[in-house]
Order: C-alpha cells, then structure tokens, then sequence
C-alpha cells in the first residue's frame, strides 16, 4: 500500500512537475504576509509590550514579561462576552436574512425578459457597493434624523406619533435591524453578480426541455435554476461563514455612538478601541482578543466546510 | 530543470530570511545629546505638527513658516499628524524610529510618550542653549513637563486662561418672550419650557462629546473633570462622575432631554450639525464653545453687519449659580501643547533648544515672538495705549496660522498680542469680555491643569473618559435618570477610576 502510495506520488510529481514554479510566488506570499506575521502572536501571552522605547520589535519582545492574563480577562470580563455575543449575534443575522436575498434577487434579474431593464437594475443595485461607510452612514443620518424625511413621511401616513418621533441612530434595540438593513442595501446588488453569472452558465437547453414537459416558471426555477448554482452558493456560504467574526469594523465603527455601544459594539471596534484608539497600546489584549478571534473563525469554517461535504457533497476543502 | 527549482527555492528561502531579518533589524539613533555643537552650522530640523486642517504643502509653504525661519535662521521641514487617529499615527511613527527632530504633541500625547519612556530629557540642553526659555515660561509651566527633576519638553501655555463654554441663547427669541438669561437652575428649566411652548422646537443643543455642559454643571457645584470636593468632612480630588452632586446633574439633564428641552438628537450628532441646527432656527439655546462664536454669527447674518456686536441676536449664560448663589465656571488654564524630542533623537537637540529660544526672544533688539503671533507695526497692527494691539483687517488674516507655528509660548508678553486675535470679530471680542469679567474670583481650573505626566493616570485617562461620556449619555438618553448610576461608577473604578483617584490625590497632597 505505501509503496503504491510514493510511486503514485512520483508519478503525480514526474507529470506536473513543471508546473510547480507557477506556485512558487503564491507559497513565497503566504510565508511572507499570512505565516511570517502569525509569529507576532506571541504579543498575546506578553505584558505591557513598549515598541516604542526599544530599537527593534524583538528587543522590545525579549523585554515584556510573559502572561496569560489577557486570556483570562477576554473569558471573565462581561464587557467583552457581551461584545464577542455582539459580533455572533450581529453576524448571525446577516447571514440568516442577507445571505439568500443576493440570491432572489440575482434569480430576478436573469428573469426579466427586458434586457435595457434588467441592465438598469443590476447597475443600480451594484452602485452602493462603490460607497464608502463613511458615506451611507451619512447618508442614512440625514434621511433618519428625527425631522428627516423618513419620518415625517410616517407621520404624514399617521404611522407615527408626531410627539415621538423614532430615533433611529440612537436607539440600542433598532440598532442591530439599522446595521443589517444598511449592510444589505449595500451590498445585495454587488453579492449577486456571481450567482447572475451562474444562471447566465446554465444551459438553456434544459429550460427548453422543461418547457416542453409543461414545467412553469417557478418549476422552472426550483429544479433547474437553484440546483445548478447549488455549488456557488455553498462555496459563497463556506467563505460567509469563515467571515462570521467580522460582523462588518468599518459599518459599525461609522455608525455606532455612545447610546448603542450596549447592543452594537463588536469585537473589531472593541480591539481598534483598547489598542489603536487615543491613549490605548494595549497591544497584548488586542492580540489576545485577536487570536481567539481568528481560532474561532477557522473552526467555523472547517464545521461549515464539514456540513457542506456531508449534505451536499460540495466543499472547499 | 532540477536547478532551476533548486535556485528558485532557495532564491525564495533567502528572500524570506532576508526580510524577516530587516523587518526586526534597525536600530534607532543617538540617545546622548552633544553640547559641543557649533550653532552657526543650522541643520535643516524636521519637525512633527498637529494636524493643520491643511496639507503639508500649504503648512510648509505658510507665510508664518517663513517668518519664522526669518526670525530664527533655520529652515524647517513640517510635517503633521492626521486629523482622526492622531495618537495611532503618533505610536506607529515612534515605534518605526522616525526621525523627526522635534515633535509638538497635545499634553495628552506628551504625557503617553512619556509613560512609554519614549523622550529625551532635554534639561542639558536647556541649561545650555535655552537662556531665553528659562526666562519667559513659567515654573508652573515647567511643573508639567518635569518628572524627577527632568525636563521632557517645551511647555506652550495657553493664550489666556479662558472661560469659554457659555450657553448661547436667541436673544430675539428671549426678548419676544419677554425672558432674561437664567441664573439658576430653576430659571434655566422655565426658561426652556417657555421657548418650547412658543416655537415647538427641542430646545438646547449640543454634541456628542460634551457629558458635562459646563454652564449647567455649575449650578451642581461641578465644575471641572478633576476637582476638589469635601464629602463627609474629607476633602479629595474627585473626577465629575465621581462627585458628590452628579447623581443631581444627570437627572436634570434626564429631565430636560424627556420633555423634548435637550434636542433628542445630542447623543449621535457633531457640533457642526448642533451650530447648524441652533442657526437654522431649530434650537434656541447651544453650548459650545466661544470660538464658534465667529460661524454662528455667519450663519445668522450676513454681509457687513456680520462684523459688528449682536447684542439684540445673541444672548450667553456663563454659568448658573450653585445651590449656594454663587457664580462659578469652568476656566481652562494649564498647557495645551509641549514640543518635545524623540528619546532617539539626541544629536539635533541642541539645535532644537536653540530654534526655540530665538523664536520665543521678545527685546526692543528682536521682537522675535511678536514677528511671529502678531506680525509687524503698520503693516498687520497698530497699537493704542488704552485698548493695545489693534488688527489691520487687510492683512491680519496673514496670521490666522501663526499660533499653529509656535513651540512654546513667551509667557510675559503672549496674552496683550493674543487679545489682538480676539479683537477681530466685534461680536466674538463681545462674548470673551462678558465671560472673562472678574474671571479670577469666578473661574476653577482642573486641579490636573498644572500637574507634570502622571503614569497610572495616563494609561487609564482615555478609557474612564470615555467610558463616562458614554454612561452619560446612556443614562440622559436611555435609563432616564441615574437608575444605573451605582453599576456604572463600580465599573468605572475597577476600569482605573480609583487607580486614577488615588494617584492624583497622592500627587496633589505632595504639591
């Protein structure tokens, strides 16, 4: 068995060995910007680190003493359980309501017999995704102000009481559906480029097969659209997945205020605050944070990737 | 085929050892400052900056940047901070070993770089090319940038020691209403009701980083972050949050923001949008600070009027009366920016120390310092025995830049050139006069104004301010009123509020 095994592998190695100086850059890549910088790890089991006093980040290193109390904080300080609880929570829900709509949506636009329209939508649709943060939240603070159009549109329908106007920035229990809507309205248009690209791959003679047996749109749909981009959208699901721990830095950290901390702060705001904010240098805590971080994040990816395989016989790896 | 792999396997093995090598490698500079050094031979400084709201074209390229070179002989090359994330910036700088001469830093970041025992002491170089700094800077100003007897950095001590939070009231609305500026508590409440009753608008306005509206603190007996307070006949230093009468402030505030008289939307807005709503005529009080003064009388009148005192527009509570009758308010004091040298950078100290002791040089001979804030006779002022330095409006915008320039301040003489600045819009000169009348019987300075870089104290600063703000605003906006207070303020101890407390009280006792 073995020898069958290093023969195979000979074999395998004698017939694409030529192709192995086209991985060289990618594997030279990753040491250098994805394994070399997982040594900086280490800050995490470190005390008060001071790179800047010291000539050399390792002489700096060599002088911090060695901790675990960054651990111990992140599993006993009810600050940051509530903001790990944040970020799942926050994550959780966009992938439950916005992960299917780029989908529906990309359906629906491949569906649309006007070609100029469905053009104009897609275009449309895709737009915000060029948009900065920044920008929408902007945007979005002037249309929800408190005398903003939104709401004197609701009072005008008698939808809201003119004496309580909603809030909506700065209240903590709509701050998580602001955060999710807002995502999505960036960023359904642009997620649906892939799955129209998909259906636009789909041979259009099973259509005209299933025509034939009388099958109507939705049928149509059902057993020929949604199986063929199956494989897309779980290989678009694993790698959503693999992002649940980044419940979205740069949204958050534009909209949130001190008023919705309680319900919107996420780890990614948390970390930029204790070690990059004004005054913070807690660089071993952020790392810490970081790391549990990262280790969850690739448990979840390899439980998905699991599932993935089981039920459906698709998976990344 | 087998060597070319080879070759590029090891090309690439080398690549990666090589860069992880410069990567840790690179040493920082020279850590001992060279007195023997010949003045007459200027080196080009470099020089780190706040932020300018500019960019560092214009800065370097300013008509002040070149006074000062006229007056100094040497050439600088300015640098700045970003506008946001100032202080990452500064960290990521220092710790690549940037070399930059000199640095002029916020007090806050002073005292940062401080406790990373990231700076030069500088007191050699002081004894030695610094006659003039000795002279003109105060010991209290010394006091802050010394530790252990070692001096870290140039202090800059403000213009003047200013009382500048005032609440600005409509005061065509006060007089169509028939009311007068409140003094008291009460009165403020009545006040506001009435204004909201007539015009149906959320009444005051401010931002997002104001927790404490200074004026109406005052009539709590607030009146500064760190301040003196007896509680249960023990006199200690204690932050707002912290004080005896909080718990009373913030349900006041609750009170006013749940019967619409604080705009509802204070908690998530900047102070541009506050200043926009209070000209827009959606608010009709606002505190801020005096020195938006000048836009808010843009925004609300136009052309030449825009330039005179709008005494029938603009109306200002300085502070509310305590629960004893008494007037006090917040006044700013201390140092607002020290210039300070990498602990790496010692070879142009010297040089440093001179370039600021010419710039800060005031004698009948060299009028160095008024060349530079105010600029020259005739051409940018004129001066009049009783009322001092007088701006020419053609050519005194030149100077609009010119305290962004400085490292330091001449103490003895800053203040008369200073109020030049102030004297050129009526209406902002207008407001600085009412708040600054008998200003040392009613002002409070921050116990923390005139005390030298504390260690516990800047480690914790930034996370029990912030953490305060926040609760603020959560129990103003959310808990309406001070029914979680307890919970916030154990959380506020263990997060370095007590560490905090007990270093400052350690320190102020020893003064």
């Amino acid at each position: 068995m073995k020898a069958t095994g290093s023969e195979s592998f000979k074999a395998k190695w004698k017939k694409s060995k030529s192709l192995v100086p086209f991985v060289v850059p990618a594997i030279v890549f990753a040491v250098l910007f994805s394994y070399l910088p997982m040594i900086g790890l280490l800050i995490a089991f470190k005390d008060n680190i001071n790179f800047i006093r010291y000539g050399n980040p390792i002489e700096a290193f060599m002088h911090a003493d060695w901790t675990f109390q960054h651990f111990g904080k992140i599993f006993s300080d009810p600050e940051i359980l509530k903001y790990i609880g944040n970020t799942l929570i926050i994550s959780v829900l966009k992938i439950v309501i916005l992960f299917p709509l780029p989908v529906v949506l990309a359906i629906m636009i491949t569906e649309v017999s006007n070609k100029l329209f469905s053009k104009w939508t897609q275009m449309s649709v895709f737009l915000p995704h060029f948009l900065s943060w920044v920008v929408i939240t902007g945007i979005f603070k002037c249309v929800l102000s408190i005398d903003g159009p939104v709401n004197s549109f609701l009072i005008k329908l008698g939808l809201m009481n003119p004496d309580n106007p909603v809030y909506w920035f700065g209240t903590d229990s709509i701050f998580r559906g602001l955060v999710i809507f807002t995502s999505g309205w960036k960023e359904i248009g642009y997620s649906s480029i892939v799955y129209v690209s998909a259906i636009m791959a789909i041979d259009p003679n099973l259509y005209e097969a299933a025509k034939l047996d009388g099958a109507g749109k939705f049928r149509q749909i059902w057993s020929i659209t949604i199986p063929s981009i199956l494989p897309t959208i779980i290989v678009m699901l694993i790698i959503r997945v693999g992002y649940l721990m980044d419940a979205g830095f740069d949204q958050i950290y534009t909209m949130i205020s001190s008023v919705t901390r309680n319900s919107g702060e996420i780890i990614g705001t948390y970390v930029y605050r204790i070690s990059l904010g004004e005054n913070a240098g807690q660089y071993g805590l952020s790392t810490a944070v970081g790391l549990f971080n990262g280790v969850v994040a690739l448990l979840l990816i390899l439980v998905t990737n699991k599932i993935a395989k089981k039920t459906t016989g698709t998976g990344v790896f | 085929m087998k060597k070319l792999m080879k070759a590029i396997f090891s090309f690439s093995l080398c690549a990666v050892v090589a860069v992880g090598v410069c990567a840790c490698g690179g040493n920082k500079g020279e850590t001992e400052i060279n007195l023997e050094i010949d003045l007459s031979q200027k080196p080009t400084l470099s020089v780190l900056m706040p932020n300018s709201g500019y960019d560092v074209a214009y800065i370097n390229d300013d008509e002040n940047a070149k006074e000062v070179e006229r007056v100094t002989g040497y050439k600088v090359k300015y640098d700045q901070l970003p506008a946001v994330d100032a202080t990452a910036r500064l960290n990521m700088l220092m710790t690549n070993g940037d070399k930059f001469d000199a640095m002029k830093l916020t007090s806050a970041q002073f005292a940062d770089m401080v406790a990373l025992d990231a700076l030069l002491d500088i007191t050699p170089a002081i004894e030695k090319f610094g006659p003039v700094l000795k002279e003109v800077i105060s010991p209290e100003s010394w006091a802050t940038v010394t530790i252990d007897g070692k001096i870290y950095g140039i202090p800059e001590r403000s213009s003047s020691d200013n009382i500048q939070y005032p609440i600005v009231f409509r005061q065509d609305w006060l007089d169509e209403l028939n009311l007068r500026i409140p003094t008291t508590t009460d009165e403020l409440y009545t006040t506001l009701k009435a204004i909201k009753t007539a015009k149906n608008v959320n009444v005051l306005t401010f931002d997002m980083y104001t927790p404490v509206v200074w004026a109406i603190a005052a009539g709590f007996g607030i009146y500064a972050d760190w301040q003196e307070y007896t509680v249960n006949g023990k006199t200690e230093v204690r932050y707002y949050m912290d004080a005896p009468t909080y718990p009373d402030y913030v349900q006041y505030m609750a009170k006013l923001y749940d019967e619409g008289l604080i705009d509802t939307e204070v908690p998530t807005q900047d102070s541009a949008t506050a200043i926009q709503k209070f000209t827009g005529g959606k608010a009709g009080a606002i505190s801020t600070s005096i020195w938006s003064i000048s836009s808010i009388v843009s925004g609300l009148v136009s052309g030449p009027q825009a330039n005179s005192t709008q005494e029938n527009l603009l109306g200002y509570l300085r502070a509310l009366k305590n629960q004893d009758g008494k007037e006090y308010a917040n006044r700013l004091g201390g140092c607002s920016y020290v210039t300070c040298i990498p602990f790496y950078m010692a070879s142009n100290a010297g040089y440093v120390i001179d370039w600021i002791n010419a710039k800060l040089t005031d004698t009948d001979e060299a009028h160095n310092f008024r060349d530079i804030v105010i600029g020259r006779e005739g051409y940018h002022w004129t001066y009049n025995a009783s009322e001092g330095y007088i701006p020419l409006s053609e050519h005194f915008a030149e100077k609009d830049t010119a305290s962004y320039y400085l490292t330091g301040s001449n103490e003895k003489v800053y203040t008369q050139y200073w109020l030049a600045r102030v004297r050129k819009q009526a209406e902002l000169y207008r407001v600085w006069s009412l708040m600054m009348r008998n200003a040392d019987e009613v002002g409070v300075y921050d116990v923390l104004d005139f005390a030298p870089p504390l260690a516990e104290y800047a480690r914790v600063r930034s996370t029990i301010e912030l953490y305060s703000q926040d609760q603020f605003f959560v129990m103003m906006a959310r808990d309406k009123g001070t029914g979680k207070l307890g919970e916030y303020l154990t959380k506020w101890r263990s997060d370095g509020g007590t560490v905090a407390t007990n270093e400052i009280n350690k320190w102020y006792r020893s003064k």
